[in-house]
């Protein structure tokens, strides 16, 4: 079943359009990559679904509902999470109160428990909770960010580029927890990826997004397989895809 | 070269810092939500002097009873909270709102402002001429004051000076309540620091920077009311005494409110005590050019540190002081 559907959706920033007619579908439970070359509209999409782009025309399903055109605080408020690229947490406070914004509108007490939580998940932030989220290592700030994401406790999580800028090992780490978010918390998840490659690996279901358009959209293996887009617009050489 | 310092004028120095702090913090606030720089801000101080007038004018009719001073007083300021609200509300949604959806750069939003000060102007203008013809208690609506009403002492200070400090400190104090223990003060500090991220987490900015318009107006309005304690008000008042806002509001940092709080007091205190104490050291009427200290400021604050009072790392700066000894 389909937890998130794009029909013809044309969206943009004000008169500047960005994606035209893009239709695909989200499923629930698995992870869909969407990948595709830099300036093709991947973070637009993203933004578009959350109701930061502007979306012209087309519909936008969550959970039976039309979302398009709401305001971005009430599609928080229906169970959607977004993990912008960059300036994802409170840089000025300190990871407890990072957490503790994170909890916006829910009572206090709910929002200690799922703390506690959250924190089982990322115990390397229990040692940093009065630290400045500024001050925080790349993989670390990551990890409070999608810590954040998760305090509300999301059916369908958005992540813009997780693994950007950070060393491959950590990369990988971060790549390993989103597997986790769908394999035991069962999290839908949009993924988008620079690093086609990995992401394609650990994703169930891969679309390709070129000049703004949905240019393929199927399986995650048969994309990273493909002969041709492959190398034509992932940067993916015949032999390493063979691997 | 002797010091000669009035308690009026003392007084005087003190009401006109409490109506500059008053006006900072809200600057100040619409700066950090909105990222504009409000050059309507003294204007919106004059809709709230012009509301609190039109009150006092109605209810204190032509026989001026000192002892009835509370009740226009008391209504008077809350019009003119809610005038200054309100024209700061609609600056928001008319004029500044549509302009950002549509991109503007922050520049054309600062010059927007502009235009919002010339209207607000004509406005306050037309009114006070329509006024003048309703009621003509003082025999006219330019040049008034209230000082008068709120002169008289009590507990060894004048009326005037307590009605000033409780408004601003209860204000203040409100503010900062509403800031840190509340569920949408919260939510405002998260927008100011990261408005993208705030949104994500279920937060309505659009209603938090209404929000910060309305309580940036209802300030200023309060602070127009209050400089009719010590200066003669006109429509064009406000636009005058802009200068000094800003002033106030770029000492302190432009992102502290407690920063505008002293840059209120420091831009207030310097442009009446400062020039007076230096005018009575040095002999030279310095008074005259009090107008000059503000943009002083401005421009020190900017060269030395443009991250005003707040950024300037006191602790290092003393200890290298002492070091130099
Ligand atoms: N806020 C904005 N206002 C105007 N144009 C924008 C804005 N954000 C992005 N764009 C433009 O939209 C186009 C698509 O950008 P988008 O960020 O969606 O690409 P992307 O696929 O995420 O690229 P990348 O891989 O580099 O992150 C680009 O040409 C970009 O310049
Ligand atoms: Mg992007």
């Amino acid at each position: 079943m389909a937890s998130l559907r794009l029909e013809k959706v044309n969206a943009g920033y004000g008169r500047l359009q960005i994606l035209f007619d893009v239709s695909f579908e989200v499923p629930e439970r698995k992870i869909t990559v969407i990948v595709g070359p830099n300036g093709s509209g991947k973070s637009t999409t993203l933004k578009a679904i959350f109701g930061i782009a502007n979306v012209y025309s087309g519909k936008i399903i969550f959970d039976g509902e039309n979302i398009a055109g709401l305001p971005p605080h009430r599609i928080a408020k229906r169970g959607i999470a977004y993990v912008p690229q960059t300036d994802n947490v409170f840089a000025k406070l300190t990871v407890r109160e990072n957490l503790k914004m994170a909890g916006y509108g829910f009572p206090e007490d709910q929002i200690r428990d799922r703390v506690e939580e959250v924190l089982e998940m990322f115990p390397i932030l229990r040692e940093r909770m009065n630290q400045k989220a500024g001050t925080l290592s790349g993989g670390e700030r990551q990890m409070l960010a999608i810590a954040i994401a998760l305090i509300r406790r999301p059916k369908l999580m958005m992540f813009d580029e997780p693994t950007a800028a950070l060393a491959p090992k950590i990369a990988l780490e971060i790549l390993d927890i989103i597997q986790k978010l769908r394999d035991e918390h069962g999290i839908t998840i949009l993924l988008v990826e620079q690093n086609a490659k990995k992401a394609l690996e650990i994703g169930d279901k891969g679309i390709l997004l070129v000049g703004g358009r949905v240019v393929f959209e199927g399986g995650a293996r048969e994309l990273l397989e493909h002969p041709d887009l492959g190398r034509m617009y992932l940067g993916l050489v015949g032999e390493e895809v063979a691997k | 070269m002797v010091i000669n310092l009035s308690p009026v004028y003392i007084e005087n120095s003190l009401l006109f810092a409490n109506t500059l702090v008053m006006l900072a913090v809200g600057l100040t606030l619409t700066y950090l939500t909105t990222k504009v720089p409000n050059f309507a801000h003294g204007s919106l101080a004059m809709v709230g002097a012009y509301a609190l007038f039109t009150i006092a004018a109605i209810m204190f009719g032509n026989q001026l009873s000192q002892l009835q001073l509370a009740q226009p007083l008391g209504l008077g300021f809350a019009a003119a909270f809610l005038a200054g609200a309100f024209a700061g509300l609609l600056e928001y949604l008319l004029v500044l709102r549509p302009l950002q959806k549509r991109g503007s750069t922050p520049l054309g939003l600062m010059i927007a402002t502009l235009g919002v000060d010339l209207i607000l102007l004509g406005v306050l203008n037309i009114f006070a001429d329509i006024l003048r013809g309703m009621n003509p208690v003082t025999g006219t609506t330019r040049d008034w004051r209230l000082k008068a009403y709120v002169i008289q002492k009590v507990a060894g200070l004048s009326l005037g000076v307590w009605i000033s400090f409780g408004i601003m400190i209860g204000s203040l104090v409100a503010l900062y309540l509403l800031l840190t223990r509340t569920r949408f003060g919260i939510a405002m500090r998260a927008s100011i620091e990261n408005p993208a991220l705030a949104q994500v987490l279920g937060v309505n900015v659009d209603l938090v920077n209404m929000v910060s318009w309305i309580l940036a107006g209802g300030f200023a309005g309060l602070a127009g009311g209050m400089m009719a304690f010590v200066q003669r008000i006109n429509p064009a008042t406000g636009s005058i005494e802009v200068v000094a806002v800003f002033a106030a509001s770029i000492v302190g940092g432009l992102h502290s409110l407690l920063g505008a709080v002293v840059g209120g007091y420091v831009v207030g205190l310097s442009e009446t005590l400062l020039t007076k104490i230096l005018s009575d050291i040095t002999g030279v009427n310095l008074v005259t050019y009090k107008r000059a200290v503000p943009l002083i400021f401005i421009i020190v604050t900017l060269l030395v540190a443009p991250e005003g009072i707040m950024g300037i790392n006191w602790r290092r700066l003393f200890s290298r002081i002492r070091s130099r000894k």
